[in-house]
């Protein structure tokens, strides 16, 4: 605790400011700067229709995004309660799913996902043609489908760390309380390692956000997909991709933003 | 335990990875020894078409060998060959490619580049050897020093580029077409492969020295690129499933909220926005027309637009042949280019040179009738 040593340190008038100064997201300041700077210049010219163009494939990242992560949440959960579980079946084939979802690349879970999984999931089903159709015509679902099978082995093994950081004492107490694994797990816990967790999440989100940019390869209409074709139609590729970059900027910082204010709502009740 | 677990995991993982490679050599050096014979014997006849190529039979034999991989049986080569010598052009595809891949090595001797572009002359010469025409006779039109020069293509296009499932070389109408040009005005063109959507972007930016790689002359990128003249002319078509009736030409397309896949940044994206009048939002870009096609098949979209020959081509191969259909005619009128870097006057002017010879020989048309171009 950097800041709050110097705080309780008899302060001088120099040290005062110099610590007003450390507290000051300076990074924060400089972004903004240079972001209202690029924002300028780039409403001027040719930018404004090139933004206005991707703008429209921000709707599709974000929602994209948001779902995947969503059930990247939940998919991982269960596969980390797997990985720490006693039961030998369970702990297998958890263990086995995050060995082959962290080894192959998101790129190729993908393709698996629109190419392979998807058709072949309809056939097997024999979905009626209403169905088959809403579902295999939007690629989309595919990709959501294949971010978040892949980054749920991420998240498992973000969970797993968080939960084995909770001292064994914690599992122990809570068992000779009379409560059940299940309970313990729910009631004291999973509430701990989210927490100390969190950080980690957050910053899966703002990865998943970026890597949503590999829909375009199965032709999800998201930004970088809006990016292409902008580019190959105008061959701009500077203005096209800074625009593409910007926009993907200002929506990873916001989100890094967001993860800031829920760390410290959190952890609020720890100190 | 734990520890034993993992040396075992990682034991058995390096020894599958090895044998994976063993296999692979073991098959070629096996079928290298094996094909030795009936190709040395077939590239000689060849050579007798050709002048000057005889002396690189033996070369040929253990070079031709080489590029047939583990599918290739002596039948196989045996059959290409006998269809070759009937001297019918419109042999089968994987009969000619087998031929092509084969003779690639012969033609190493003559023009002395080693890609594969070279290749195809001397499979021409063969060719036409073989039906009376020789191909040798046309004199060069200028002379560039045997400068080298990079020709950037997507090699998912067949017929006109793609990389042959045998012997992993890129082969097609273009190098076909290169590889003459390469010898009327003395350059080594060697092909490499391209994203096509930024493909004239790398060529201004001097990354290739040339792009050929069924590229429609347009205005739009001629702002970037200089061209050469036409060297043929294909329209859009449209594929659709076989199932679906209810598309028989492309004024089909914009009804029914029809899904349209096309290539990103090519003619037929265009051609299915304004012409044919699909919605933006309908159209989906894909990376590679490969890419659509396998959409297409899984019922994702539902129309195909992009270049006759092509969507003939694909539609022709055993994966697509029951499933898809080219419907109605050609809709628009292209003609196909070669894309040179702005400025570079010495190679556009050898170029179209060497086009005009050889459009004047026949020999464009002759190429055409090769790879079933209309």
């Amino acid at each position: 605790m950097g800041p709050r040593a110097n705080e309780l340190a008899p302060a001088s008038s120099a040290t005062s400011s110099f610590t007003m100064l450390r507290r000051l997201p300076i990074w924060l300041v400089i972004l903004v700067l240079v972001g209202l700077f690029v924002l300028y210049s780039m409403l001027t010219g040719d930018y404004l229709s090139t933004l206005q163009f991707l703008v429209i494939g921000v709707r599709l990242t974000v929602v994209s995004a948001v779902l995947s992560y969503a059930l990247a949440l939940a998919v991982g959960l269960i596969i980390a309660l797997g990985r720490v579980s006693r039961n030998l079946l369970a702990y297998n084939l958890a263990t086995l799913y995050v060995e082959i979802m962290r080894g192959v690349p998101l790129l190729v879970i993908l393709l698996y996902a629109q190419f392979v999984v998807v058709p072949g999931l309809s056939n097997w089903l024999d979905l009626n043609l209403h169905t088959r159709l809403l579902w295999q015509r939007n690629s989309a679902i595919a990709g959501v489908i294949g971010l978040a099978l892949g980054y749920a082995a991420y998240l498992a093994e973000v969970y797993r760390a968080g939960i084995e950081s909770i001292e064994r004492g914690q599992m122990e107490a809570a068992r000779s309380l009379g409560m059940t694994y299940g309970q313990a797990m729910r009631h004291v816990i999973l509430p701990q390692a989210l927490r100390r967790v969190l950080p980690a999440l957050g910053n899966d989100f703002i990865a998943i956000m970026k890597d949503t940019s590999l829909l375009t390869i199965i032709s999800v209409s998201e930004l970088t997909y809006y990016a292409r074709q902008e580019a190959s139609r105008t061959f701009q590729y500077f203005r096209t991709y800074n625009a593409a970059a910007f926009l993907y900027l200002t929506l990873t910082l916001l989100l890094s933003l967001g993860v800031r204010y829920i760390e410290r709502r959190t952890s609020g009740g720890r100190r | 335990m734990k520890r034993m677990t993992t040396w075992l995991m990682a034991l058995v993982l390096t020894s599958l990875l090895a044998a994976c490679g063993g296999t692979y050599t073991t098959t070629r050096q096996i079928d290298s020894m094996g094909t030795t014979a009936p190709t040395s014997v077939a590239s000689s006849t060849l050579g007798a078409g050709t002048t000057g190529a005889t002396s690189a039979a033996t070369d040929a034999s253990t070079a031709a060998a080489m590029t047939m991989t583990s599918g290739a049986t002596l039948e196989a080569s045996a059959t290409a060959m006998d269809t070759m010598t009937a001297g019918s052009t419109a042999a089968s595809a994987t009969a000619l490619e087998t031929m092509t891949s084969g003779a690639t090595m012969a033609s190493t001797t003559m023009s002395t580049t080693g890609t594969m572009s070279a290749m195809t002359s001397t499979a021409m010469s063969g060719t036409t050897g073989v039906t009376g025409t020789a191909m040798t006779t046309l004199t060069p039109v200028a002379d560039l020093k045997g400068r080298a020069v990079v020709v950037g293509s997507d090699t998912t296009y067949p017929p006109f580029e793609s990389i042959d499932k045998t012997s992993n070389k890129i082969v097609g109408f273009d190098p076909d077409l290169m590889a003459m040009i390469g010898q009327l005005i003395n350059i080594k063109p060697e092909f490499k492969t391209a994203n096509f959507d930024t493909i004239f972007t790398a060529l201004a930016a001097k990354q290739y020295d040339a792009v050929m790689s069924a590229v429609t002359i347009t205005d739009d990128r001629k702002k970037q690129v200089d061209f050469s003249d036409p060297y043929v002319t294909i329209g859009q078509r449209v594929v659709a499933l076989k199932s679906n009736s209810a598309i028989k030409s492309y004024t089909d397309l914009k009804s029914n909220n029809y899904k349209v896949g096309v290539q990103r940044g090519t003619t037929g994206e265009k051609a299915a926005l304004e012409k044919a009048g699909v919605s933006d939002a309908n159209v989906k870009r894909y990376d590679d027309i490969a890419a659509a096609f396998a959409d297409l098949k899984n019922n994702a979209i539902d129309a195909i637009v992009a270049d006759g020959p092509t969507v003939g081509n694909y539609g022709e191969q055993a994966t697509y042949k029951d499933v898809v259909a080219v419907v109605g005619d050609a809709f628009t009128t292209e003609d196909y280019g070669i894309a040179i870097p702005k400025g570079d006057t010495e190679l556009q002017g050898a170029i179209n040179k060497a086009l005009a010879a050889l459009k004047q020989a026949g020999k464009i048309d002759e190429l055409k009738n090769t790879y079933k171009i209309k």
